[in-house]
Formats: C-alpha cells, structure tokens, sequence
C-alpha cells in the first residue's frame, strides 16, 4: 500500500515526512530532495498539500511558506509553436 | 482507435470520456512504480491522462477532443499499460526506493545497470519519428483588458467591465468553470451568468486558448498564450493594459492508501463527468466531503437521479483504497470503528489550490492559506501590488461559486468606466 502525495514523481507520504523530520522545512529544499513537484503537473497537485504537511507538522507560520517558483509555460507547449516566434 | 481497438465516440468530447465510456480507465503508469493511473482532474492539471495522441506523446486526453480516425495510445508502459511487466518495481520497492542511496556507487557495475534500467523505466513516452510541419505563425495584439478564466469570477468581472469589450480566455472547450455541471442552475445569481456573457460578449470569449505565461518586458505585460484553433494549435501574444486573473484552482487528493488507483476523483471532475458527458466512471459512487461545496450538491443530484451515491462526512477518515488496478472499495474509519466500504468510485471533494502560477509570474505576493493553499496577496477588490493586475474568486481566496462571483464583480468595478 502507498500513499501518493506527489503522484507524477511518485514521492510517497511517510517519504516527505521523512524530510521535513530531517529538517527539509522549506518548500524548495524539500522539493530538491525528495523530487516532489518536479513532475508533469508542475506542483498543481502536490505544492499545497506540502505546504500544509510541513505547516502541520512542524508549526511554521503560514507566512514562511512559499511555493517553488512556476515557470512559463504553465501549460505544455509543443516546442514547434514556440519555435514558431523566432520566424516571425 | 485505442491500441489498435476501434472506439466510437461523441464528436468533440475528450478522448478521456470516449475511453472511460468504453471500460477503460487506466490512462497511464506512473514513473517510478508503473502502478496504473486514471483521470483525476479531467482539467489538464493533475497529469495523470497523459498519452500519446496521434504519434505525438504527452498529450492530456482529458482535454483532447475526439476526432474521427485518431489514434490514441499509453505510453510508459510494457507491453502495454493494461499489463506492465515494470510494475514488478512496485512490489520490490514496496516501501518507497531511496534513490540518494539505491545503486549510486560511482563507477560500479551495478551503477551501470541502474542508470540504463532507471532510462528505460522512467521517461515519459517518445518522440515522434514525424518531421513536424511548418510552424504557425505567432500572432500579436493589443488589448485594453484580458480576463483569464471563465469560471463564476471570471465572467462577474466580464460582464462588469463589459463597456471595454474585454477578452475572456478559457482553456476547455466551453466557458463556465463549475458552472458548467449545472450544479449551481439553483442560485439566482449564478444561474443566468453564462448565457448572459455569451450573448454579451460573444467572439470576444475565446475558448480553447489556455494561458501559459504572464510576465513583463519593456513595453509591458505580455500574456502567452496557447490558443487551438480548427488549423491546429498556434501561439498568441496578448499586450494588455490590464489583466483580472480568474483562474480557479486545482483539484487536490485526499491521503489515504493507494490514493493513486484509477476510480478515485476529484469532485468537479465526477460532476464534468457524470454531468457535462453523460459518462458515469462507476455505478457505486462515494464521494467525501472534505468541505468544497460540490461535494453536497453533487451528492444530491446524483441521488434525485436514482443513482447508488454515498456523501461521508468529513469525520470519516478514508485509510486505503482496495483494489490492485482500480478502486473496488475502501477502508474506512468511522467513530473509532474500521469498517468496509463497496463502491467503485471515491471522488474527493476538498477545496480547491488556487492556480496562482500566473500571478507570481507577473509579480504578486502569495500567502499560504492552511487547509487551502496559496491565495494571492490582494485587497478586498482584488488589487494586487502589481498596478496593472487583479485577480479575482479562488486565487483571491473566494471560497464558493457565489463568493468567486461576487469577488469577480468587485474586482472589475471602475474599470469599465476609465474606458
Ligand atoms: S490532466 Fe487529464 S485528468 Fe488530470
């Protein structure tokens, strides 16, 4: 049995748990360590669950939270169509 | 065609409801376990339905409209996603793999052998051998005002600021949000909102144009935007003046054992699915009100309906899913007291985390909100620090269809009247 809180990398809850517990408190450190957020959906589905597991866990003010930063696109973009703006 | 299998299917519905009408609700394998995976979101955002669409991999085919002579296929898996010899990953790292120390000894041959398995294992789907065709041109405009989002705030604040002709910019295929289900037909304010903006605004509503990046150059914001049209896909570059992000938010999953099995949904995708297709992904439903408002409302329709739906309440902690390919029960604790549950659909109905991706992009602050997510920093007329922004509903902390609307409105308050 598995509990998936970052479904596209596959990072297991007990998983990040682990890394707040050795001291992965910030979104960014934990993301580099565990790989959560790093998948297809780009954190859409995962950043606000963390986000809350370490809030829980750990009892960080809300405001020391922030999310890792989300690039453009957001959305996938077939490289064909950004290829596109240099000809025109 | 599905893997050689002919499907038929309504024209222009999603490849995803045309699969899941036939049976077929294992879209994908996921990366590390190859454990099977469906549609959660049914809104592009959860990543979970990826395939490979006519040769090309890493298409969402919960947004991807059926089209006659498609082709449609799973891609990271073998021999195929229906039985996947990789899965044997799943039972042998039963426990999770440390990849920091899981065959990583520099120069070992075992080293080797992970690296090339862990290729083969992980990635996700390939290229296409097709030389791709001549790319559509970029085009550029300029605009007064952009609204992104057409759910409940985004067209209150389009209708608002309807003296400006503003665009409205929708991903799916059809505006309306969570309206869109119907859910909402009951509530006054709601009720008349969409048809009121399409025939308010017409060609300035552009559905099926999702966008991806919001940020600032030297002649100012620039909105990308990734816009289908009947030629295909192509790239627009909006120049506004001013921008009313409505973007909503992202539907999360409930934690519990085998969280990630096919048959688990979030709500606003069930109600799409039962509602908007007519595709119902199961015949014993249960849905777990985790305090999004759909959940009820949902829950009570599906009921009048004659349908076999449960609402547990938020006491009841969900402990796993069984099932090994899908969903085919639950366990769950109730009062102290672990009991079973039949049913072969668990829909989790959580608030949604606001899609703040565009806003931070062009420079607002964002404050996490606990048991929400990341609500963007704005004031009670959802101006941000960015003078050129506002946004407006979920991102703006809006915690109801009504609320989004009425958010939507304020935030567009004065704007048509500097026209
Ligand atoms: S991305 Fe298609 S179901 Fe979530």
């Amino acid at each position: 049995m598995k509990t998936l809180v970052c479904r596209c990398e596959d990072v297991l809850a007990p998983e990040i748990e682990a890394a707040i517990d050795a001291g992965h408190t910030d979104i960014e450190s934990l993301k580099r360590y565990t790989a959560f957020g790093t998948g297809v959906c780009q954190g859409k589905s995962c950043v606000s669950v963390v986000a809350g597991m370490i809030h829980q866990r750990c009892g960080l003010a809300p405001e020391l939270l922030q999310p890792i930063t989300p690039r453009p696109p957001i959305q996938p973009v077939p490289l064909l169509l950004l290829a596109a703006e240099d000809e025109a | 065609m599905h893997e050689g299998e002919a499907l038929t299917a309504k024209k222009g519905e999603p490849l995803m409801v045309t699969l899941l009408a036939h049976g077929i609700d294992t879209a994908s394998r996921s990366i590390k376990y190859h454990r099977p995976r469906g549609a959660f979101c049914m809104n592009g955002s959860c990543g979970q339905c990826w395939m490979r669409i006519d040769d090309l991999p890493n298409r969402p085919a919960c947004l991807t409209p059926a089209v006659e002579g498609r082709s449609i296929g799973r891609q990271n898996a073998f021999p195929s996603a229906d039985v996947d010899l990789f899965r044997a990953a799943d039972l042998v790292f039963g426990g999770g793999f440390d990849h920091h120390r899981l065959a990583t000894t520099p120069l070992s041959p075992l080293n080797a052998i992970m690296q090339g398995t862990a290729r083969q294992l992980a990635g996700l789907g390939e290229l296409s051998e097709q030389t791709p065709g001549p790319a559509p041109r970029v085009v550029e405009q300029e605009e007064r005002l952009v609204i992104v989002g057409s759910g409940p705030a985004g067209l209150a604040a389009a209708l608002e600021a309807r003296a400006l002709s503003p665009l409205v910019l929708e991903a799916r295929e059809s505006i309306g949000g969570q309206l869109r289900s119907g859910l909402f037909s009951d509530v006054p304010e709601l009720a008349g909102l969409k048809d009121q903006a399409l025939r308010t605004l017409g060609d300035r509503l552009w559905c099926r144009a999702a966008a991806v990046g919001l940020y600032r150059d030297e002649r100012g914001p620039q909105l990308l935007v990734k816009k289908r049209e009947e030629s295909g896909e192509r790239l627009v570059v909006i120049r506004p003046q001013q921008v009313i992000l409505a973007t909503g938010g992202y539907e999360q999953s409930l934690l519990f054992g085998d969280n990630d099995l096919p048959g688990h949904y979030g709500v606003r995708a069930l109600a799409e699915l039962m509602l908007v297709h007519g595709v119902a992904p199961g015949s014993r439903l249960v849905i777990h009100d985790g305090g999004a408002e759909l959940g009820p409302r949902l829950y009570q329709t599906l009921k009048q309906r004659g349908l076999d739906c449960q609402l547990l309440d938020r006491s009841t902690k969900i402990l796993r899913a069984e099932g090994r390919s899908r969903v085919k029960g639950l366990e769950l604790e109730q009062g102290g007291q672990v009991r079973k549950l039949d049913c072969d659909v668990i829909a989790s109905s959580l608030p949604t985390a606001p899609a703040y991706e565009l806003a931070q992009q062009a420079g607002a602050s964002l404050a996490f909100k606990p048991g929400r997510g990341f609500v963007v920093v704005a004031d009670s007329k959802g101006h941000t620090e960015v003078p050129w922004l506002r946004v407006a509903g979920e991102l703006a902390g809006a915690d109801s269809a009504l609320a989004a609307a009425a958010s939507g409105k304020s935030a567009a308050l004065g704007l048509g009247e500097t026209a």
